[in-house]
């Protein structure tokens, strides 16, 4: 099967929905940038409408062998003070971030 | 005074153990040489106050006769691997400030063999770039310049400070990864020895994730006795990292220099298609002809499926890039940018945390694993995948190793490419296919193109068969003319 299925064009639109998701604040001006760009890779990342992939299964890593499984057991804990150590705000014990319910 | 620049790796190593020089000696040469080459720019931290400290306990230890096999030798890392105490930034304005409190498997290993850190080299922000101009840190400058000129060169990324720091002789040593060609491009760039191993040979615990089911680290070197040295200390299985293989690790030092008569080696004839420098080309004809005086056989196969490489990386990567870098969020760990609540915290972190290349990655990764085009891009890519792979194993039936130039291209001048996203990446068009097969490669220099730069070329195997890149590796090494840079003109 070889079409243009994809083909959608990326908007102002698309770029402010995605860095919404994405949860990074962008600049009107990198809004202009960013859909001038990622609009040319997608159009170029559509090259592989192209190859046909009927009955294909889907690759995730290279590896032959399924993923270990291990014991659910406790190997290492208690370190209250190096996990706190590089955040930005915290309290007794807890990360402090902006009130989230009123 | 030690010379540096003529020496390696193992013949570092040798003259510790002979007692020629002690470490702080050595140390104290090397923390000169880098204060010296400051106009580089390839060192985000230095560490010389502890790796002072380490050198004299090193020094002990081989006095007393206990010394390690990697006792006493400066290495430089690539700032994407955690080490306790020492700030790791990814060269991201995000972890500006980040100190882990633990350390990575890989460095781990290397201190347990008595190696000591020296500094922490740059690299593309979050390790994605081609160049390593995207480092919140500037851009890191290649030791090798053109012929009469005078231009800056980028020292190839996103590995760029690793690359650059061993072809300064800065470290006889650097610890990078590789993802798309981040440690072969650079390395090509800047006459070194670059690996990549099989995906699963090195630990990847306590790296900064870029695309987890691609990144891979391993060793940039002088020469390839060097690279099998390092892998032999870096390999192996690590119950921390999921996809760590439990397989041996091969005693690779035996394999540089026998004899590849008989072997077969396979061209591929679509990079034969491929838009590569007159130089280049030539080079990787040289080469073919280094191998058949060798004894080996020559026979063209066919990668049918790799010109879609490319772009099926560059929806793979940015996707795994976009899940990965969700964790900088302001809240644990790196900057915090204030908001008026929480959503905005989040945004205004990332938004003046990253830099305009990552924060194109993670939204291109966003947008193909976005509910609609998951089916049409992202599992597109990984179906493509399947058949990039596929591709290598049929030619491994045929061939031991397969043989191409690691670039199409030398090192080009800091901001060339920069405005041009596809121009950028094509430079990883032969890396690439690598990385999506998970197999291992590496970048061996091999001439100097018209304009006095450092080509590199490079040699892919089955999986796990890093012996043999040693193996065909020492081919080239050895019938390649001379690849010393003349000018040392950066030091001050």
């Amino acid at each position: 099967m070889v079409s243009k299925i994809n083909n959608m064009t990326i908007t102002k639109d698309t770029i402010l929905k995605i860095s919404n998701l994405a949860k990074i604040s962008i600049t009107d001006q990198e809004v202009e940038k960013l859909e001038s760009e990622i609009s040319t890779i997608i159009s170029w990342v559509d090259a592989l409408n192209e190859v046909d992939t009927e009955n294909v299964t889907p690759m995730s890593n290279s590896l032959t062998n399924t993923l270990r499984m291990r014991e659910d057991l406790v190997t290492d804990g208690n370190k209250v003070s190096d996990i706190l150590s590089n955040s930005p705000a915290d309290d007794e014990n807890f990360f402090v971030v902006p009130k989230v319910i009123e | 005074m030690i010379d540096l620049v003529s020496s390696d790796l193992v013949s570092i190593r040798n003259s510790l153990q002979n007692k020629e020089f002690t470490a702080v000696e050595l140390l104290n040469e090397y923390i000169e040489r880098i204060s010296k080459s400051s106009r580089l720019n390839l060192f985000n931290t230095t560490n010389f106050e502890d790796a002072l400290k380490a050198a004299h306990e090193s020094d002990q230890k081989i006095i007393k006769g206990e010394a390690r096999s990697l006792e006493g030798i400066p290495i430089g890392v690539k700032d994407l691997f955690c080490t306790a105490g020492v700030k790791t930034t990814a060269s991201s304005k995000i972890l500006e400030n980040f100190v882990p409190t633990y350390e990575s498997t890989i460095t781990q290993k290397l201190h347990n063999e008595g190696m000591i850190l020296i500094g922490k080299l740059s690299n593309d922000e979050f390790a994605m770039g081609s160049s390593n101009e995207t480092s919140s840190s500037g851009p890191a400058v290649n030791p090798w310049k053109e012929i009469n000129s005078d231009k800056e060169l980028v020292p190839g990324g996103s590995s760029g400070g690793s690359s650059g720091a061993v072809a300064a002789s800065l470290c006889p040593l650097a610890i990078a990864t590789d993802t798309g060609g981040s440690i072969r491009q650079p390395a090509a760039f800047t006459g070194t020895v670059g690996l990549k191993p099989t995906y699963g040979r090195c630990s990847r615990w306590g790296i900064v994730a870029f695309a987890s089911s691609l990144d891979q680290a391993g060793p940039i070197t002088k020469t390839i006795a060097d690279s099998a040295l390092a892998l032999k200390y870096m390999a192996g299985y690590d119950e921390k990292d999921s996809t760590s293989a439990d397989i041996d690790v091969e005693d690779y030092e035996q394999s540089i220099g026998k004899s590849i008569k008989g072997m077969t080696i396979g061209v591929p004839k679509e990079y034969e298609e491929l838009d590569l420098e007159d130089d280049i080309k030539q080079n990787w004809e040289d080469a073919i002809n280094w191998y058949k005086s060798a004894g080996a056989r020559i026979v063209s196969i066919s990668l049918p499926h790799s010109k879609y490489a490319l772009p099926a990386y560059y929806i793979i990567a940015p996707a795994e890039a976009s899940s990965n870098l969700a964790r900088y969020d302001g809240v644990k760990y790196g900057s915090r940018i204030k908001g008026d609540d929480l959503d905005d915290l989040y945004k205004n972190t990332r938004g003046l945390g990253f830099g305009a290349e990552v924060k194109r990655r993670i939204l291109i990764g966003t947008y193909v694993l976005s509910a609609g085009y998951y089916d049409a891009y992202y599992l597109k890519a990984q179906k493509v995948r399947r058949l990039i792979h596929k591709d290598f194993v049929e030619a491994f039936e045929k061939v031991d190793a397969i043989v191409t130039p690691t670039t199409p291209t030398t090192a080009f001048g800091i901001g060339e490419n920069l405005s041009d996203p596809l121009k950028m990446y094509s430079n990883d068009i032969l890396t690439v296919p690598v990385n999506l097969a998970g197999l291992p490669a590496i970048s061996i220099p091999s001439g100097l193109d018209r304009k006095g730069l450092p080509m590199g070329i490079q040699i892919v195997t089955n999986h796990f068969n890093e012996g043999k890149l040693f193996q065909f590796g020492s081919v080239v090494e050895k019938s390649r003319s001379s690849i010393k840079n003349q000018s040392e003109w950066w030091l001050i």
